[in-house]
């Protein structure tokens, strides 16, 4: 049996850059793996392969009918739902199964994660983020700085600076749609009443190239982020994984599904399960890196424990989507050649609040027409016609709401291997109301009536399960990822943060799993 | 539950394409909604089944019936079938201009809406009457 310095569990962005950042110790990296199909293959722009090619059927509902997950099973982000995508989520209700009546649970077990399906939204926490973290922006810097230069961040020096952090090494930001271009601009007309009202808005910092670089083209406004995996504009952790695998910087084993572990004085057993013939293997190592995502690194330590009765913390951000129609746009020829990324980001950080929210807009070419029919009051050819004619008016904001730990949200490992989840669906309203009474300012009308709120687990963002304490307890790490109780158990994941503010977390799982990593590189440096 | 056979299948799948786009429905994607209605969507129950049969041998006007069904929240089965064919017509390019406006249609855009709200009336006291008079659902 090999004996490794370093075993990571996981090759999601935790665990790509702990490994990363274990550089020249001998790693480890356990994952089930997914990968992408090979065929068939979408090459080009979106709008142009539907008019030449006579039949997608194929590539956008698929054989399995994939594309029609939602009307015969509980709704998944249209993303995941498409063909050439669903390997992102491929057996997780098999291999990592989660009950709840109030939480949709969304796991991926492919390589790179859930970033596969990513808005690939990349923000610094501010030190008004980290509040009730016992780690200081100080600390995460450096890794976010390096992060920007390795995966490629565009986004602009704007009004949201001072939310999203350094603005240094920056590529240019993605060009805007025409919706959101007069958005900005009537937001720049009249930023004193929106910043009277603690609305700020600007351009959105994405891992997407907007300059190429060897190896990856830059962003080509396609309009292809729903349908084709892989696209090389976008950073997947797969390709830092792909590139360290080619280096011979780390020993990655896909098809394990790791199951526990134990720790003995000198070392960390791991069993996992093949899936190819489903028999159990164990790996050693010095230190073991838990890096499965917020819920099934919370299943592994609960199942090492053999503990099928404590309940865990959990988090995820409170969501809600605001359609917003620009009338003048209403019949406008659609822009073939847009883009289906964040086109804008907006902070609402109103004076007689201290929780900071932040949306994100969104233009409307992405999913197929069909995917919106039957949204509306209306008969079908009317609805068919308002999703004709209005898309190109049509923007919609993704609201995100900070979270905090609270009582009644938790989750516990049942004993035939189920996560039981809680969660308690927070009140929203009140912030959409304002930002739609604000943007009619923009030009950009809405109704607090046609908002949708969706049920929680549905902003993607999990978290706090094994949250970081400066004084640890039982089923929580200390602040350089330590589990308490172990000498050789780091959580590298989203588990670890204590509180989520309304923010993409991958940047962050990102830095901080290169913050431990390193920690954990000094230590096996002084063990030798 | 009432399991349906192909070719009944098929012909509700011409019928619903012909009373949304009034054009035959290519053979390929007759197939493609028999599969799908076969291996995807949950079968019919009993009261349904009937009056989807009812609605295609009278060939009576399903876009009405679907809308006061939809609106009332009752059985969605006929609103998942027009939906299931719309998503198999909407990625061949023979539909693209159905589905994606390229021109600069300001005007027409407004009418063609306005018209659609007017018929969305239209419809729904249709429908009402339909599913009234031939006991559907």
């Amino acid at each position: 049996m090999s004996f490794f310095d370093a075993i990571v569990i996981g090759a999601g962005p935790a665990g790509v850059f702990s490994a990363y950042a274990l550089r020249g110790k001998r790693v480890l990296l356990l994952d089930v793996g997914h990968r992408p199909p090979a065929s068939p293959v979408l090459e080009g722009n979106l709008y142009e392969l539907r008019k030449s090619r006579e039949d997608l059927f194929e590539a956008m509902i698929g054989g399995k009918f994939e594309g029609l997950h939602n009307l015969v099973d509980r709704n998944i982000s249209l993303k995941l739902k498409s063909p050439l995508m669903a390997y992102v989520v491929r057996d997780s209700e098999r291999l990592a199964p989660v009950v709840s009546d109030t939480f949709d649970a969304v796991i991926s077990l492919a390589q790179g994660g859930l970033a596969n399906a990513w808005g690939a939204g990349v923000y610094r926490f501010t030190a008004r983020d980290l509040e009730g973290w016992p780690v200081s922006l100080a600390e995460l810097d450096p890794f976010y700085d390096e992060l920007t230069r390795h995966i490629g961040v565009s986004g602009a020096a704007d009004d949201l600076a001072p939310y999203f952090g350094s603005a240094t090494d920056l590529l240019p930001p993605l060009r805007l749609s025409v919706f959101a271009q007069q958005l900005l601009n009537r937001y720049n007309q009249r930023k004193r009443y929106f910043n009277r009202r603690g609305i700020l808005v600007g351009y959105p910092r994405l891992a997407v190239l907007t300059v190429g670089r060897p190896g990856r083209d830059a962003y080509a406004y396609d309009n292809l982020e729903f349908f084709r995996p892989g696209n090389p504009a976008i950073y997947n952790p797969a390709f830092t994984l792909a590139e360290m695998v080619d280096a011979g910087r780390v020993v990655y084993r896909p098809g394990c599904l790791a199951m526990r572990y134990r720790e003995a004085a000198t070392h960390v057993e791991v069993t996992a399960r093949s899936l190819t013939d489903d028999s159990l293997e164990t790996f050693q190592g010095k230190t073991l890196l838990l890096a499965a995502g917020a819920l099934n690194s919370a299943r592994i330590v609960l199942e090492s424990s053999g503990d099928y009765e404590s309940r865990l913390p959990i988090l995820d951000n409170p969501m809600s989507c605001i359609p917003l129609f620009r009338l003048s746009r209403v019949g406008a020829p659609l822009d073939v050649h847009d883009s289906s990324l964040a086109q804008l980001n907006v902070v609402y950080d109103a004076p007689e609040t201290s929780e900071l929210v932040q949306a994100t807009l969104y233009a409307s070419t992405g999913p197929l027409r069909s995917d919106v029919l039957f949204q509306l009051p209306m008969s079908v050819s009317a609805n068919l016609a308002f999703a004709k004619y209005v898309a190109p008016a049509m923007g919609v904001l993704m609201v995100f709401h900070p979270e905090r730990p609270r009582p009644g949200n938790c989750m516990r490992l049942r004993a035939d291997g189920a996560l039981e989840v809680h969660y308690d669906t927070p009140p929203r309203g009140r912030v959409e109301g304002r930002l739609i009474r604000a943007f009619r300012r923009a030009g950009a009308f809405s109704s607090r009536r046609i908002c949708q709120y969706p049920r929680m687990g549905n902003g993607l963002h999990y978290a706090g399960t094994i949250p970081m304490k400066q004084v640890p307890g039982r089923y929580e790490v200390d602040r350089n990822g330590l589990l308490w109780g172990a000498k050789r158990v780091y959580v590298v994941d989203g588990a670890c943060f204590p509180v989520l503010p309304a923010k993409n977390l991958t940047f962050t799982i990102m830095a901080n799993a290169m913050r431990v990593a390193t920690r954990v590189r000094s230590a096996l440096e002084c063990d030798c | 539950m009432v399991t349906q056979g192909a070719a009944e299948l098929a012909d509700e799948a011409r019928f619903l394409h012909h009373a949304f786009f009034q054009q035959d429905l290519p053979g390929e994607v007759v197939q493609q909604y028999v599969a799908a209605n076969q291996g995807c969507l949950p079968p019919p129950a009993p009261r349904a089944a009937t009056a989807l049969r009812r609605i295609v041998a009278a060939r009576l006007d399903a876009e009405a019936i679907e809308l006061v069904l939809r609106l009332h929240r009752r059985d969605p089965v006929l609103t998942k079938k027009i939906h299931v064919l719309f998503y198999l017509v909407e990625v061949r390019a023979q539909y693209y201009h159905c589905f994606v406006n390229e021109q600069a249609a300001s005007w027409q855009a407004v009418f063609r809406i306005a018209a659609g709200c007017w018929r969305t009336v239209y419809k729904y006291v249709k429908g009402a009457i339909l599913i009234r008079r031939y006991e559907l659902f």
